[in-house]
C-alpha cells in the first residue's frame, strides 16, 4: 500500500526522488519519565539517551506527561541527549508535563523554545 | 517570635528529595513548589561543585547541608543553606545566555528568578547562602 512518504522520515526518497524506494522505517524511541526528573533520575535518564544513541537511534520522544517534578539537571540530561540527536540528524522532543510544577523550568530556562514540545507521545511522533 | 525550622540533609542527590516534604509540612502556605525548585538547585550546585571541588573538606555523600528557615507574618519566607565545602568560583557571576541553549549550568539562573533576594556569604569555612521568597500571589 502506497503511503504518502515524509522525505524526512523516508531519507532514501528524499535523496533521489527519481528512483523508487521502498520505505525506509526509522526508529523512535519513547521513554517515560514519571514522577520526578531531579539530578538523581537524571543519571539513568543519561544512561538510556546513551544506550539510544549507541543502538544508532537518534530520533526519541521523551514523555513527561505525568512528570511531577524537573530540575535543571533533569533538564540537562534532556538537553544532552538533543544535542546529540540533531547533530546525528535526528531529534529528542519532549511531551510537556501535566503538571505546572514540572514545566517550570522550561520556561525558566526558555528551554520551552528550544525543544519541539508536544501533548502526547503519538503527535510527536506523528510529527515526524 | 519567629520560629525558626531546621533540617540537615546528606550531601547526596537522594537526600534532597527530604526538602519537598518538608516545606509542604512547614510552610503551608508559602510558594512550595518555587522554593522547592529553588533548594533543589542550590543544593545540586553544592554537591557538585562545593563538596566535589579540590581541596574541600567533605566529600558529597558524606558531608551535609544544613537548611534553617523562618518566615514572616506576610508568609515571606527566608531560608539560610549552609556547606562546608569549597568556595564557589566562577559560578557566582557566569550565567548562561539566556538566548544560547546549552548543557546544564542553569542553576542560579534558575534561583535568581524565584528567590526574591539570593545572597552568599563565606563564613568560617563555610558558604552560607540566604534565599528569600515572597508569599505566594493571593
Amino acid at each position: 500500500m502506497s503511503e504518502p512518504t515524509d522525505p524526512v522520515v523516508n531519507p532514501a526518497t528524499a535523496a533521489n526522488a527519481d528512483v523508487e524506494t521502498s520505505d525506509v522505517s526509522i526508529p523512535i524511541r519513547t521513554i517515560r519519565v514519571e514522577g520526578r526528573l531531579d539530578a538523581l533520575r537524571a543519571q539513568p535518564l543519561r544512561a538510556e539517551l546513551d544506550a539510544a544513541a549507541e543502538g544508532g537511534i537518534n530520533r526519541i520522544v521523551v514523555d513527561l506527561a505525568d512528570a511531577t517534578f524537573v530540575d535543571s539537571a533533569g533538564l540537562a540530561a534532556l538537553a544532552q541527549g538533543m544535542k546529540r540527536a540533531r547533530q546525528a540528524g535526528g531529534d529528542l522532543r519532549v511531551v510537556a508535563s501535566q503538571h505546572v510544577e514540572a514545566q517550570r523550568v522550561f520556561t525558566l530556562t526558555r528551554f520551552d523554545q528550544v525543544f519541539v514540545m508536544g501533548e502526547s507521545a503519538e503527535r510527536l511522533v506523528a510529527s515526524w | 517570635m519567629t520560629a525558626v525550622h531546621e533540617l540537615t540533609v546528606l550531601a547526596d542527590f537522594a537526600a534532597l528529595r527530604d526538602l519537598g516534604p518538608w516545606i509542604r509540612d512547614t510552610f503551608p502556605h508559602a510558594d512550595h513548589g518555587s522554593i522547592e525548585l529553588a533548594l533543589q538547585e542550590l543544593g545540586v550546585n553544592i554537591i557538585e561543585h562545593a563538596y566535589n571541588a579540590d581541596g574541600s573538606p567533605g566529600a558529597a555523600g558524606t558531608a551535609s547541608i544544613l537548611v534553617t528557615a523562618s518566615s514572616d507574618d506576610g508568609c515571606g519566607v527566608t531560608f539560610t543553606v549552609t556547606d562546608e565545602g569549597a568556595p564557589p568560583r566562577d559560578a557566582l557571576t557566569t550565567r548562561p545566555d539566556p538566548n544560547v541553549p546549552q548543557v546544564g549550568g542553569y542553576g542560579l539562573l534558575i534561583i535568581e528568578q524565584l528567590a526574591t533576594e539570593l545572597s552568599h556569604q563565606r563564613l568560617d569555612g563555610r558558604n552560607v547562602w540566604t534565599l528569600t521568597f515572597a508569599p505566594p500571589n493571593p
